[in-house]
């Protein structure tokens, strides 16, 4: 009897452990799918198409609650992956969405309970950048006053957060760059110099100077460690005679920005293509400089912010910043230096300065009110039930920082290489980004969207072009 | 109470052991760093760009290219100006660019025109003609699909076309 009670209680556990680990061998090709397309800015060999089609089949087909936090994803995909139509067609949908769509029931039901309950529309910097890719996209297009609508917007979207943050309403500044140049192309060089200035006045956090001493401390060590590795990287490559590496490159060196070389390789092409190029950021908006320029690059950096549940039973949403090296670019054309890419976008910036609203208030009185209720008798059994969760949802693409690189350039083909630094202006030599054949044409602006990824320029077991 | 006492008492000496071990090691290991092993080696990509072998809108016309249509290698948007250089290499003289642009829609094949200027293999038509689909949108440069079509990696030959949205 006591034997046939063991073995069912071990067939029991075997059951439960494997309905618990799944039954699978690994994951499902829906998962790896998924994984491909929320890791593609750092992935080494994105298959963007294929996660723009697998994101439109999977998430974008019904309109749910989630639809515009994942037309956003998906508009970021298009746009890594150089499908601007798609990106454009997809965020005009999103911003209907967000403007248009209203459900007050599902308002009402979020009061009470978890706030991911209702439709969607983001955070004020999500929807300002949605609003500045669109405005971007439209005058890549050759629409300008569209691109000055949309950038327009963006400043709205920004404008709207909270009175705590007044200070930070209108510091969106890609937007104004771009709202800026669209100025310029309607001949209204006025508007176009306020959107210039605009685009250059950063007003910091009073944590932004304690948050970039702590970056910079610890981007200290991360180099001493880095160069370390790589030179025993380099060391195993070229002498243990098993392993030895063809091609193999000594990534220990890591000079300042101001070190860097003039030529980044032996094939750099003679003469520097750079006709007029900028100095400093100053030089770089004003608005003689801007007219001159023929090469616009918009340089996208590490990912954006991640929003995640805090305090008791997740009654509040937090944001951080993500973690990723590079802060400075340094861009090269045929291999000879022609300068470097001011940063005009902060994400985790416009993440912290969205302010203190009416829906983080309400949060916190539900989450005191559940505490409360929890731990009187009884009422406890029904208060353990009532769900306060905030809303997690957020735009999981975004990138970290948007870098702008801008020159008159002589007209023809280059190899466009990109160098990154960190916060201490040291090369994180494994950041650079090599890109071929991008034309730069005559009488024309020319724009090109670039992001940069570790690894993106290490053809070690990667197919070579 | 007293069984648990006595068990206690003699777990205690091979327990502090164990934890002094544990500490150590951890102490070590942050001395150290905690380095773990080295990254993966670096073959950088070269720093010279591959040729263009398939010529679009965006790198210009490679001269000596025949029109993608006619087995050749130039997958160029027809226009006035493509059609003076075909001709100038001895390629579609008795044709106008309206006349090219007919035979690749005659063949089902979707050229860059309005609102399908940037779909960089993202489109109905499939992919781009060079890889095996019915789009002859000039790729967006400064991504990887740019160059795998440019430099012709990953080219499908002709009559192993992949049929649109695959």
């Amino acid at each position: 009897m006591r034997s046939i009670s063991t073995t069912i209680a071990l067939l029991l556990v075997g059951v439960f452990c494997s309905l618990n680990s799944g039954c699978t061998v690994g994951p499902s090709k829906e998962q790896v799918m998924f994984a491909k397309a929320i890791s593609i800015r750092v992935d080494r060999q994105p298959t963007p198409t294929d996660s723009a089609r697998f994101f439109k089949h999977r998430f974008l087909t019904k309109r749910n609650n989630d639809y515009v936090m994942w037309s956003m994803d998906y508009a970021s995909i298009c746009m890594l992956g150089g499908n601007y139509d798609a990106a454009k067609n997809e965020l005009l949908q999103c911003l209907i969405d967000i403007e248009k769509r209203q459900d007050t029931d599902k308002e009402k039901a979020a009061a009470a309970s978890n706030e991911s309950r209702k439709i969607f529309k983001g955070e004020p910097f999500e929807r300002a950048m949605a609003c500045t890719y669109l405005g971007m996209l439209h005058y890549l297009m050759g629409d300008y006053n569209n691109a000055r609508i949309f950038c327009t917007r963006a400043d709205m979207a920004d404008a709207t957060t909270e009175e705590n943050m007044k200070n930070y309403r209108h510091d969106f500044r890609l937007a104004h760059y771009w709202l800026g140049r669209s100025f310029l192309k309607l001949n209204q060089e006025g508007n176009a110099r306020v959107a210039f200035k605009k685009a250059g006045q950063f007003v910091a956090r009073k944590t932004t100077n304690r948050e970039l001493k702590s970056l910079q401390k610890t981007q200290a060590k991360h180099r001493k460690k880095r160069i370390r590795l790589e030179k025993k990287c380099y060391q195993l490559a070229t002498t243990k005679k098993d392993a030895i590496v063809p091609g193999v490159v000594d990534m220990s060196p890591s000079p300042s920005v101001g070190q860097m070389p003039d030529h980044i390789s032996a094939d750099a092409k003679p003469g520097n293509p750079v006709i007029v190029g900028s100095e400093n950021i100053e030089q770089f908006l004003s608005l003689e400089y801007q007219k001159q320029v023929n090469l616009i690059l918009v340089i996208e950096t590490g990912q954006g912010p991640v929003k995640f549940l805090v305090g008791e039973n997740g009654y509040a949403d937090k944001i951080v910043r993500s973690d990723y090296p590079e802060r400075k670019v340094l861009v090269y054309l045929d291999g000879n230096k022609a300068g470097q890419a001011f940063e005009m976008l902060d994400m985790f910036h416009q993440a912290d300065t969205r302010g203190t609203s009416e829906k983080d208030r309400a949060q916190l009185s539900k989450g005191i009110a559940q505490s409360i209720l929890r731990r009187l008798p009884y009422i406890s059994y029904v208060a353990a039930l009532w769900d306060v969760r905030a809303d997690h949802r957020y735009w999981h693409l975004l990138p970290g920082e948007v870098h702008l690189f801008a020159a008159k350039v002589t007209p023809g083909v280059y190899t466009i290489n990109l160098q990154c630094f960190d916060s201490n202006g040291y090369l994180i030599p494994r950041y650079s980004v090599t890109r071929y054949h991008i034309p730069v044409k005559d009488n024309k602006e020319n724009i090109f969207f670039l992001h940069i990824k570790p690894e993106a320029d290490n053809t070690y077991f990667a197919p070579k072009i | 109470m007293g069984l648990t006492n006595n068990i206690t008492t003699r777990a205690s000496g091979p327990v502090a052991i164990f934890l002094a071990l544990l500490v150590g090691i951890v102490a070590v290991n942050m001395q150290l760093g905690c380095e773990g092993p080295p990254p993966q080696p670096f073959v950088p990509k070269a720093s010279v760009a591959p040729e263009v072998v398939y010529c679009n809108d965006h790198t210009g016309h490679k001269p000596g290219n025949k029109p993608w249509i006619m087995g050749g290698k130039c997958t160029c948007t027809p226009s006035g100006s493509l059609m003076q250089q075909l001709h100038a290499d001895g390629f579609c003289e008795e044709m106008t660019a309206n006349d090219l642009r007919v035979m690749y829609e005659e063949k089902g094949i979707k050229l860059r025109q309005e609102g399908h200027m940037w779909c960089n293999g993202l489109c109905r038509a499939g992919k781009h003609v060079v890889l095996g689909g019915n789009c002859m949108c000039p790729p967006t440069p400064g991504t990887d699909y740019y160059e795998r079509i440019i430099t012709g990696a990953g080219v499908v030959p002709p009559g192993k076309e992949i049929s649109a949205n695959k």
